[in-house]
């Protein structure tokens, strides 16, 4: 209970330092979270689990980091005050959701239910209020994190974990490429800007 | 043996065209046409001829996870997927290296998908599809790369959706196989049926997750458009119904706000194409509209509904298919794809005219086309149903009557009347490669209109299956 309650907390202050922080540092903190997920799977004892996220996790924050490099990030669409006041409020409404759900979070998994709930809720928060296409990005590991998290709950998940780590890095290297691509072309990665453009 | 035709030629093929494009596109074309042509011809024979034949690979098929269930699926994807490489030479010519294997590995991964029971070998084919589509939106460059990012950040975002569902799915059951999920309580069952259908909604362009549809379509080239518009879409929907069914029991909740979202994406997309003044978006929105059509046979969850729905999954292939390639080749021959600066088209272009009038008239399920006796099937499953249903059955109709009045519309004024800007259109000669698919397309949707019978049973076998789990 306690290990879990250290890790929910870390979990959730690196992902609410993702939705404030830019672009490079948010990587750094996506980082910080694919470890501390990694370390926790190790005190579960998956092994493989561990290290299959300490891999896809450090090579997808490297290429993210490697893309934010590469191109400038657009001006934040919220300001950092706003955005902790968004973050705080979406742990509170997700908490809330949690509490409302928790006889349907699976039994014996109940406090790492409330925490993954409140992690969805961060991820979409970076999903809808970022205009980086980077932010978007890094909203979508968050995301696949959680996958990965509840896919620790199931026994002989060696293969299915593999092949999800596989394709967080091929969903990275693909999202990563686009935008160096698109800041080349129109010398922004501004999703917002970049609808505009067709009108 | 079907193993064979969906996946491993294709494979190879793609491998072959890598290879060889490095020092000739020109042969990589024509290795593409002819691993395809065979493919086809292969499934053809398997499918017709003597389904019991076996190359020994059904054990290999089981082992990574695929069935036979699905099959039918399987072929139409793996038939379109070779018109549209037959259209691609001719339309895209000597592409680069990377537009062949792209899109051989598209088609490929979406036949198997149909056909997986294994969520994690379905998820293989499904990264692999989304991840290859992505670039090959990226084609042509410039406005390509913007349409390029809306496409991998949205379907980047459902594909998350889908891993969790997949993920809920093998942690509540116990078991990758679909085939073998027993009752489990309906939490579960509704958070993981969430999960699916906000996923693979968006890869289906649900309304609201539907905003990279119109943006990928019209930048991406038009047989990769035909291909993701008439197949992919229907695809990805056929993979819903088959693994929505497998939870048990389904939540009625979860079917009713299924129609409800379908009715409302038929609504949208109708509306929006009525707007419209270029073809390809027009033709997306379009194809947004009969994903809500097949939405919405999910939604009413019946085996009759099913059955319709499956079969509008089939129909939707070869009309969307159709109507985008006529469209592709007034495009290919004009050099115009806005709606003002064409006209006339009809009796400069006949054959492409009846396949685009065919196309329009079977996707507004207009009698004797094959769309009318799928949209008959899901909307008389729907008034049988009772509560809402009857009334989202009535609103659906009349929402596919605004869609027919853009048909119309459309076909009115490229192909019968003078455009408004008045120029003299000029056409230029289309290949074989891109008039006998029209062709095929336009026999097969009237034949299964008017001889819906054989389809209509194999499909009631396998939905029976489906909803029986």
């Amino acid at each position: 209970m306690e290990t879990i309650l250290l890790f929910g907390v870390l979990w959730v202050v690196l992902t609410v330092l993702i939705v404030i922080l830019s672009d490079t540092r948010a990587a750094l903190a996506l980082l910080g979270l694919n470890l501390a997920v990694s370390v926790f799977l190790l005190t579960e004892v998956d092994i493989f689990g561990a290290v299959a996220t300490a891999i896809s996790g450090t090579v997808s924050a490297a290429i993210v980091l490697l893309a934010a490099s590469r191109t400038r990030m657009p001006r934040q669409q919220l300001g950092a005050g706003l955005l902790v006041l968004a973050a705080l409020l979406t742990i509170a409404i997700s908490y809330l959701v949690a509490f409302s759900l928790h006889i349907q979070l699976p039994a014996g998994h109940t406090s790492e239910g409330y925490f993954l709930v409140i992690l969805f809720g961060l991820s979409l928060l970076i999903i809808v209020s970022q205009r980086s296409i980077l932010k978007l990005l890094l909203g979508i590991l968050v995301l696949e994190s959680i996958a990965t998290l509840i896919l620790a709950w199931a026994r002989n998940a060696a293969l299915f974990t593999a092949v999800s780590e596989v394709f967080v890095v091929l969903i990275t290297l693909t999202i990563a490429f686009i935008a160096i691509m698109d800041f080349a072309e129109y010398d922004s990665i501004d999703g917002t800007e970049l609808t505009k453009l067709r009108g | 043996m079907y193993i064979l035709f969906t996946l491993v030629i294709p494979l190879i093929t793609a491998a072959l065209c890598a290879v060889i494009g490095r020092n000739n596109t020109k042969a990589a074309s024509y290795a593409a046409v002819t691993g395809m042509t065979f493919s086809a011809i292969l499934a053809t024979v398997y499918w017709f001829v003597n389904p019991n034949v076996s190359a020994g690979l059904d054990s290999i098929a089981t082992a990574i996870g695929l069935s036979s269930q699905g099959l039918l699926v399987a072929y139409v994807v793996t038939l379109i997927g070779t018109f549209i490489v037959w259209y691609s030479f001719s339309y895209i010519g000597q592409a680069g290296r990377i537009y062949y294997p792209l899109l051989l590995v598209i088609i490929s991964t979406t036949a198997a998908a149909v056909i997986s029971v294994n969520v994690a070998t379905f998820y293989v084919f499904f990264e692999i599809g989304t991840l290859s589509t992505a670039f090959l939106v990226t084609y042509r460059g410039g406005k390509a790369f913007e349409a390029a990012t809306k496409f991998i950040i949205l379907n980047s975002i459902g594909s998350s959706f889908t891993v969790i569902a997949l993920v809920l799915m093998f942690v509540t059951y116990g078991t990758l196989n679909i085939t073998l999920f027993g009752a489990v309580p309906s939490s579960a069952a509704l958070l993981i049926s969430l999960f699916l259908f906000i996923g693979l909604g968006t890869k289906i362009g649900v309304v609201p997750m539907h905003s990279w549809v119109p943006d990928t379509y019209s930048e991406a080239p038009t047989p990769v458009s035909t291909f993701l518009a008439g197949t992919v879409k229907a695809a990805t929907a056929f993979v819903l119904i088959r693994f929505l069914f497998a939870l048990h029991p389904t939540l009625d909740v979860v079917l009713l706000f299924i129609s409800v979202t379908a009715v409302l994406t038929v609504g949208v997309a109708a509306l929006m194409a009525y707007t419209q003044k270029d073809l390809k978006r027009f033709l997306a929105y379009s194809s947004i509209e009969q994903a809500g059509i097949i939405l919405f046979a999910i939604g009413i969850g019946t085996s009759a509904a099913i059955t319709g729905g499956i079969f509008q999954v089939i129909n939707n292939m070869l009309m969307k298919s159709l109507i985008f390639l006529s469209v592709g080749a007034v495009i290919a021959a004009t050099r115009q794809r806005h709606v003002d600066r064409l006209g006339c088209l009809a009796a400069k272009m006949p054959i492409v005219a009846a396949g685009f009038i065919i196309g329009a008239l079977a996707l507004s399920g207009i009698p004797p086309l094959n769309g009318f006796v799928s949209e008959y099937m899901i909307l008389q499953a729907g008034f049988q149903k009772g509560g809402y249903y009857p009334l989202l059955s009535v609103i659906l109709l009349v929402l596919t009557f605004v869609m027919f009045a853009g048909y119309i519309r459309i076909f009115q004024r490229v192909f019968l009347t003078v455009g408004e800007e008045r120029t003299e259109v000029e056409v230029s000669y289309l290949s074989i490669y891109i008039i006998a698919p029209i062709v095929i397309l336009s026999i097969l949707c009237i034949l299964l209109g008017v001889f819906p019978t054989p389809v209509v049973d194999a499909i009631n076998k396998l939905s029976l299956a489906i909803v029986a789990g």
